[in-house]
């Protein structure tokens, strides 16, 4: 039984984190899957980019805005449930698009039910587990279930890329649904919804650290914050160099980078290697963010971190060119800021807007930054639709990383005054915005 | 005959951006002295953001009539990285000019492409843009010493770009013509002729300290060096 654990030395809510860990990864080698299938599913139907590309660019979209309202559902029926239940769904949906024959079918699967399904076991579940099970080490915690996407796309990534250039797209598709089926039953025996299940405090609680229990309508709160810091220039700060940071590595670099080396002549398999090295400088990257976060001003993290990015996005037309020196040089600087941005924004949230509240501004903050990676996605395949390369998207994406450098170094250091916070339901604090 | 001047449009408001948008920064660390919160330096910020928006707005224009270029990226990438960095600076504290100053000659070289064209337009950034920030905070500057100070300061330095543009503009012509006559039988040397008049009549202005009809001549003296830019030169 879960609850003789309280007597043993590995609190509980290590193993819910691992569990969560686990949940994450996959989710994250499901978001993935989209950037191997646009060549095949090119090549088969004969869809343009840009089409594929709407799919491509839905799925973020719902990943991001369902991440704010599944609280809501997670607060009425559970953690584990509706976690089951969205693996059902993400299950479901990629089995589905292997009987798929015209583009609507595609949005729908991909876009819409995976995307819905990806984010009710992303920011939802990171943040239930965070704000419920950890008091101590929330930081940490944070850090650890933001590197698991990058460890997902590591993992993957290439296994995926493999599958669709010798066994075909819809092997794929099948994965995927197999993934979810074997993460189910994982999920319906280890998951608890909250450490007073186990007969637990959260780890590292003492008196008066207990979560303030929820009471109230978490749609009510999340629109309610939302009405309140909608007048900050903080908060459009945070939320646009959010929206860039969604737009430069989910949308365009997640989704394309693939295509484009195959347009410059790599094969899909190694090219779908490069994004799996980026994974693995996202480990590395996002962990030090963590421990830099607590360590330095958010505001100069970001500063740098958008800035080196939006340089390296304007080497990378370059960078094609050189596939022996310039592509690794893009890999490194691109990997290690890739999730990085998460911490400091987290922090950021946390520090301007409350604890309490900063949470649920971190949640509208990240669907900023699902919609910016749902314009990319699609931007990018039109971009390349129309002038037949990537190398507008590539720019334009270098060009506005600048600009999020600009916005978070402008960012205030004075907490915005708030209303008097009401007690919420546990609140979004951060998956990774992988 | 439109799409030249759409072509010359979008290359006067770039050397205008760039004069306004490092100008000031120059004339911030080269005449007034380190950064501070004072109403003058926040006054010398707003003409660089002015400076910063030109450039922006040059490109599209740029992109309608030449394509997406391979400098098309840093030069939309400089103003934005001077934007951020400024930021950056301002929350340090102030008191470093000079990684905003390395990046407006990092935009220079962009544009001319390693040539003394770079040079030439780092000169007539530091003269038009100080001379735009020397209006801007004038009135700001306490009448007596302080404004002799500033006067001559400026002066030493209007009188350092002067000399640079002169030498690089003559180098560049140079190699351009392979004759005077060239200078009166095409358009360009006509056009180049009409720009040295305008110089000229500046320095003259400058020296009578008329500052307000020199900084609008200067503007004409763009326009006139955007079009040279954009018709063929002879040679």
């Amino acid at each position: 039984m879960p609850g003789d654990k309280a007597s043993s030395r590995l609190h509980y809510a290590w193993i819910v984190a691992a569990v969560t860990f686990l949940v994450l990864l996959t989710g994250a080698g499901f978001r993935s899957a989209p950037s191997v299938l646009i060549v095949p599913l090119q090549t088969e139907f004969g869809w343009d980019r840009a089409t594929i590309s709407l799919a491509v660019s839905i799925n973020p979209v719902l990943y991001g805005f369902s991440g704010i309202f599944a609280a809501a559902l997670m607060e009425r029926f559970g953690i584990r449930r509706i976690t089951v239940a969205a693996l059902l769904l993400v299950g479901s949906g990629a089995a589905l698009t292997t009987l798929m024959r015209v583009p609507w079918q595609l949005h729908l699967l991909w876009g819409l039910v995976v995307g819905v399904g990806t984010g009710a076991i992303a920011t939802v579940m990171a943040a239930a587990v965070a704000g419920r099970w950890f008091v101590k080490s929330r930081g940490l915690v944070v850090g650890i279930l933001s590197a698991a996407s990058a460890t997902g796309n590591l993992i993957f990534l290439p296994l995926l890329a493999w599958l669709a250039v010798h066994h075909g797209w819809r092997m794929v598709s099948l994965t995927v649904a197999g993934a979810a089926a074997l993460v189910t039953p994982v999920i319906a025996l280890l998951m608890r919804d909250r450490p007073s299940d186990v007969g637990l405090a959260p780890y590292g609680a003492e008196a008066g650290d207990t979560p303030p229990p929820s009471s109230g309508s978490p749609i009510g709160a999340a629109f309610g914050t939302l009405g309140q810091v909608w007048r900050s220039r903080d908060f459009w700060f945070l939320a646009g160099s959010f929206f860039i940071c969604g737009a430069s590595t989910n949308g365009l670099i997640g989704t394309h980078l693939i295509p484009a080396s195959i347009d410059h002549g790599m094969a899909e398999v190694s090219a779908a290697g490069l994004l799996a090295v980026i994974g693995i400088f996202d480990i590395a990257g996002t962990t030090l963010s963590g421990w830099l976060t607590d360590r330095w001003d958010s505001r100069w993290l970001l500063f740098w971190y958008y800035g080196l990015r939006g340089l390296s996005l304007l080497f990378l037309p370059y960078a094609f060119g050189s596939a022996q020196f310039g592509l690794p040089v893009f890999i490194v600087f691109y990997g290690l800021d890739w999730v990085a941005t998460v911490p400091p924004t987290v922090a950021l949230a946390s520090d301007l807007f409350g604890k309490q509240r900063g949470p649920i501004v971190f949640g509208w903050v990240f669907a900023a930054h699902m919609v910016g990676a749902a314009v990319a996605a699609y931007g990018a395949g039109a971009a390349r639709t129309w002038f037949g390369n990537y190398q507008a998207a590539f720019m334009t994406a270098g060009v506005i990383c600048l600009v999020a450098s600009g916005m978070v170094i402008r960012i205030g250091r004075q907490p915005w005054a708030l209303q008097p916070a009401e007690p919420l339901a546990p609140a979004p604090v951060a998956s990774g915005a992988d | 005959m439109p799409f030249l001047l759409l072509q010359a449009l979008a290359r006067w408001l770039h050397f205008a951006g760039y004069a306004l948008a490092f100008g000031p920064i120059a004339f911030r660390a080269l005449v007034l002295g380190a950064p501070d919160r004072s109403a003058a330096h926040e006054r010398l910020q707003r003409l660089s953001h002015a400076g910063i928006v030109l450039l922006l707005a040059a490109e599209p224009i740029t992109l309608m009539t030449s394509g997406l270029g391979p400098t098309t990226a840093l030069r939309l990438g400089a103003p934005l990285l001077l934007w951020s960095f400024a930021g950056a600076l301002a929350r340090a504290g102030g008191g470093q000019d000079w990684p905003l100053l390395l990046l407006g000659l990092g935009l220079a070289a962009v544009d001319g492409g390693g040539s003394l064209l770079a040079l030439h337009l780092a000169a007539m950034g530091l003269w038009g843009g100080g001379l735009a920030s020397l209006l801007a905070v004038w009135p700001m500057v306490p009448q007596g010493t302080d404004r002799a100070l500033v006067a001559a300061r400026f002066g030493r330095l209007a009188a350092l770009a002067v000399l640079l543009l002169a030498a690089s503009g003559t180098f560049l012509a140079a190699t351009h013509v392979s004759s005077p006559g060239e200078l009166i039988t095409t358009l360009w040397g006509r056009v180049l002729i009409a720009k040295l008049a305008g110089v000229t009549v500046a320095l003259l202005l400058a020296w009578r300290r008329l500052w307000h009809y020199e900084l609008w001549l200067q503007t004409l003296v763009l326009a006139l060096a955007a079009l040279l830019a954009t018709i063929p030169p002879p040679h």
